[in-house]
C-alpha cells in the first residue's frame, strides 16, 4: 500500500486561501460602495440597494460563520491517516490498484 | 451623490426634463442570471442532500466544502451587485440646457460628459431586435456638429418619444438664442 509522508498542517490553514478571498470580496464592496455614494442620483434607490446588499452579505456571512464554528480547527488537514480516512474512501480509491512498481511475486522486502 | 437640483455646473435658469437610464430589461437580466446561479446551488444541495450531509460530518471535507458554498454564495452575491451598480450609474440627464452622460465602465472606469443643446444637429432613434422592438427600448444618438462627439443613450424605454423630446427641446432652445 503506497505510504504518505508523514506531514501535519493544521486545518485552520485553510482559512487563509478563505481570507483573502473575503478581502477581495470587502475590496470589491468598497469601490461598489465608493461609486454608489459618490455618482449616483440621489434618492431612495441608492439607499434601497445599500440595504439590500448589505443584508444578503450579513446573510451569508453569519451563515458561513455558524457552519464553519462547529469545526475543529486544529485537525491536522494533511497527514497520512487523513487522506487515508477522508479523501479516498469518499472517491473510492483503492490503492493497491496502483501499487504496480513491485512484481506480485516478489516478497516485499523492508 | 448627484442631486437633480443642484447639477454639476447648473445655469441659473437650468432646469431638468429628462432622467434616463436603460430600460428595466437589464436589472431583470442580472436578478434573472443571479437567481439562475442560486438555483442550481439550491438544486444542488436538495438533490444531494444525504451525502452532503454525511460530507458535512466529516472533519477535513466538512469545513472545506462549507467554505466552498460560502465562496459561491457570497460570489454570486458580489457579481450581481456589481452587475447592478454598472447599470444604476449609467445615467443620462436632459434639462432645457444641455444632455449630461454618466456612464459606469465597469469597476473602474467611468465617462462623465456634457453637451449643450444648441450644438446638437441631429437626434437619432434606433430600435433594433425583436424584444426591443415587442418592448419598445432602443438607442438614441445625438449627433453635434463637431463630428466626434456623438452621444448614445443606450438602451432607454420609448426612444422615439425622447428623440422627440430632444428635438423639441433643441428647438426650444434655438428660439431662445435667436430672441437674445
Amino acid at each position: 500500500m503506497t505510504e504518505f509522508p508523514s506531514i501535519s498542517l493544521p486545518l485552520a490553514f485553510l482559512l487563509i486561501p478563505y481570507g483573502f478571498f473575503l478581502f477581495g470580496y470587502a475590496f470589491y464592496t468598497l469601490f461598489n460602495l465608493y461609486h454608489l455614494s459618490r455618482y449616483s442620483l440621489y434618492g431612495i434607490g441608492t439607499y434601497f440597494s445599500y440595504v439590500l446588499f448589505f443584508g444578503g452579505t450579513l446573510l451569508f456571512l453569519s451563515g458561513s460563520a455558524a457552519l464553519l464554528l462547529r469545526y475543529d480547527w486544529t485537525v491536522p488537514l494533511i497527514d497520512s491517516e487523513t487522506i487515508q480516512e477522508e479523501v479516498f474512501p469518499f472517491f473510492h480509491f483503492d490503492l493497491k490498484f496502483y501499487d504496480t512498481a513491485r512484481p506480485a511475486s516478489q516478497p516485499k522486502t523492508e | 451623490m448627484i442631486r437633480l437640483d443642484q447639477l454639476p455646473n447648473q445655469r441659473p435658469n437650468e432646469k431638468v426634463r429628462l432622467v434616463l437610464r436603460r430600460c428595466w430589461v437589464t436589472p431583470f437580466e442580472i436578478l434573472f442570471y443571479v437567481g439562475l446561479l442560486y438555483a442550481v446551488l439550491a438544486a444542488g444541495v436538495i438533490g444531494f442532500f444525504p451525502q452532503l450531509t454525511v460530507l458535512l460530518g466529516r472533519p477535513v471535507l466538512g469545513p472545506l466544502t462549507t467554505m466552498g458554498l460560502s465562496v459561491y454564495a457570497l460570489g454570486v452575491w458580489l457579481f450581481g451587485f456589481t452587475e447592478f451598480v454598472d447599470y444604476y450609474l449609467d445615467v443620462w440627464i436632459v434639462t432645457n440646457e444641455r444632455v449630461l452622460s454618466v456612464e459606469q465602465k465597469g469597476l473602474f472606469t467611468r465617462v462623465a460628459s456634457e453637451l449643450h443643446l444648441s450644438t446638437v444637429q441631429d437626434v437619432t432613434s434606433e430600435v433594433k431586435g425583436m424584444l426591443r422592438t415587442v418592448l419598445n427600448y432602443g438607442d438614441v444618438h445625438i449627433q453635434t456638429a463637431a463630428e466626434r462627439i456623438r452621444f448614445i443613450f443606450k438602451g432607454v424605454p420609448h426612444p422615439e418619444r425622447v428623440r422627440e423630446q430632444i428635438v423639441a427641446l433643441v428647438e426650444e432652445n434655438r428660439q431662445k438664442q435667436v430672441e437674445k
